[in-house]
Order: C-alpha cells, then structure tokens, then sequence
C-alpha cells in the first residue's frame, strides 16, 4: 500500500466516524430525555450492545492509523501536522475515559432515566467530543489536499 | 488555485462527505431505528417529533453538499475520472433521494402520527396510501420501514464505494508520488 492510499482510507475512516459522532450527538442522546424512567435503561443497553462493532472498532482502527502516520506519511505533511491530527483524536479518548465513559457508566445505573443529571451533563458537554472528531477529520482533509491535489 | 487542484480538492471533499453518510446511515439503521421499538406508546409521539426534527440538520446538509459537489463534478474532474462513473453516482442519489420523499419520509411521518394527522399525511403522499399501506398497525408501518431502509444503506453505502474508488483513480494514490 502507499503513504498516499493509506492517508486516503484514514481521511474516509475519519468522516465515516465524523458520521457516526454527529447521529449521536443529534440524533440519539438527545432523543434519550424523552423515554421514561423504565424503558430507559432497556433503550440504552440495546443502544450500547450495537456500539462494538460500527463505532468501537472503526475508532480503534482510526486511532492506531494517527499514530501509524507518523511513521508512514507523505513525504510533503509536516510532523506538526499528525501531531495536531494525533492530538485531537487522543484528547477525544482521554476526555471520554475521564468524563463520558464514567458518566455513561453512572447513568445506566440511575434510575431517574432520561431525567438524569449524568443525561445532562452528557447532552451539555458531548459536542466537546463531537467538535474533537470533526477537527481530526478536517485535519485530514487538509492534509489530502495539500499531498494529493 | 489551480484548476486541476479545485478539481482533485472537489473530489476528496466529495469523499469526506459521502463517508459522513456511510456513518450516519448504519448507525441510523442498526441503533437509532431499532430503539423505537422500545419506546413505550404514550412517549412515542413526543420522541418521534422530536427525532423527526433532529435529523434535518444532521442529513440534509451533507446530503444537500453531496449531491452539489456529484453534480459539480461532470465539470471539474480528475482527466482519469469517466464521465459515466459521474452519471453512476448521480444516479444512486437520484434514487436514493427520490425514494427518501415518496418512500421512507412519509413512513416514518406516518409512524409517529396521530390518527387525526394520518389523513392529512396520505394526501401528501398518496402512493403510500396507493399501494396499500394506508391500514397498516404502528407495529406494521415500523418492519416495513425498518425492512425497506436497507435498501437505502445500500444505495448510501454503493455511493461512498463509487467515490472511493473514483479518489483511487483520479488521486492517483496507487503510484507513490511522495517526494
């Protein structure tokens, strides 16, 4: 494969989970405030039960492709570039084991369901992590156009 | 810029955002969809609207960004790009977005409707109403959209393959060109 394929299927793997990020900042969790308390925690065990293989993988393979890029890039894209890129998707990941993980954690085991605070917090500060996904993309993106345009 | 690098910048462009569909629609399909079903009766109608209204943003402004940069590129394309691979594209979004408004938008109107709002849905979309779907249960309504939108996961999912492929050939990534 050559550093130009490999930066291509990272760029397409990086909007692909700009896509998934954005149905679940819009689409799902603020549809979750409006399920009661009892079939709540239903929704979100099935929702989650999904997640392994359409988002958990496809962001795994994403994070280790930023890392393998500083080794195996074009030529004409800076380190600075991949580090920034790098940075993105890491601070994504750090802010969701420190933050998201453990609220998401806490709200499948409150009982007040869609009205839960953790809900709250999560609908408040999620675009954090929607913003992170979209600047790793567009990194990319810049970095396609600059190598292969 | 030069012309050559709008056009190659058009397609890799073209490739972000039909990759941002490819995301959307299978997780629309296998998450978003199938929670409905678990959504108890008196809440439905709220959670419905709500999702109706949520998922404008999130599609039609890809969707809309897609179908113009598709178009613009009969115009502004790699010299390695055939002009029949822009029609093959046009036409997977012409199908797709055709369905999508005589198809799967008035179902899925029709699933959160209220009996009093049903009458006035199939006069907007009469065919539905044609083929005989106008006495279907929620429950009904709910498989056929559920079984049907696969259709549309593939044609999403043919249409982001069609551009990758046309990013290989017109991006020339398969010789390496780093310098």
């Amino acid at each position: 494969m050559t550093k130009e394929l490999f930066l291509l299927l990272n760029l397409a793997l990086a909007f692909y989970n700009a896509g998934t990020i954005w149905a679940h900042e819009i689409d799902i969790f603020r549809t979750w405030k409006f399920i009661d308390e009892k079939t709540f925690h239903i929704v979100q065990k099935a929702h989650w039960k999904k997640l392994p293989y359409w988002v958990f993988i496809p962001v795994g393979i994403s994070f280790i492709g930023s890392i393998a890029l500083f080794w195996y890039h074009p030529g004409q894209i800076s380190i600075a570039e991949i580090s920034i890129a790098f940075a993105s998707q890491f601070l994504s990941h750090l802010l969701t084991g420190i933050f998201w993980g453990p609220w998401q954690a806490k709200l499948s085991k409150d009982e007040s369901g869609g009205g839960s605070p953790y809900l709250k917090k999560i609908l408040k500060t999620h675009w954090i992590r929607t913003a992170l996904i979209n600047v790793y993309a567009l990194i990319l993106l810049y970095m396609a156009i600059q190598v292969l345009s | 810029m030069e012309n050559h690098r709008i056009k190659k910048s058009l397609l890799l462009l073209n490739l972000g955002l039909s990759s941002i569909s490819i995301g959307q629609i299978w997780l629309v399909q296998l998450s978003a969809y199938p929670l409905w079903a678990y959504v108890v009766a008196k809440e439905f109608h709220t959670y419905h609207l709500f999702w109706w209204h949520s998922i404008w943003m999130l599609i039609f402004i890809p969707a809309g960004a897609a179908i113009v940069t598709t178009i613009a590129m009969f115009w502004l394309r790699p010299p390695e790009i055939l002009r029949s691979l822009i029609w093959i594209a046009c036409t997977i979004l012409f199908v797709t977005y055709s369905l999508t408004y005589f198809w799967w938008a008035p179902l899925m109107v029709l699933i959160g409707a209220s009996p009093e709002e049903v009458n006035g849905i199939l006069q907007g979309a009469p065919y539905v109403s044609n083929l005989g779907w106008n006495n279907e249960t929620q429950q009904q309504l709910y498989n056929l959209l559920i079984n049907s939108h696969w259709l549309m996961v593939a044609l999403i999912t043919a249409y982001g393959i069609l551009i990758f492929y046309m990013s290989v050939l017109g991006l020339n990534v398969k010789k390496n060109i780093s310098r």
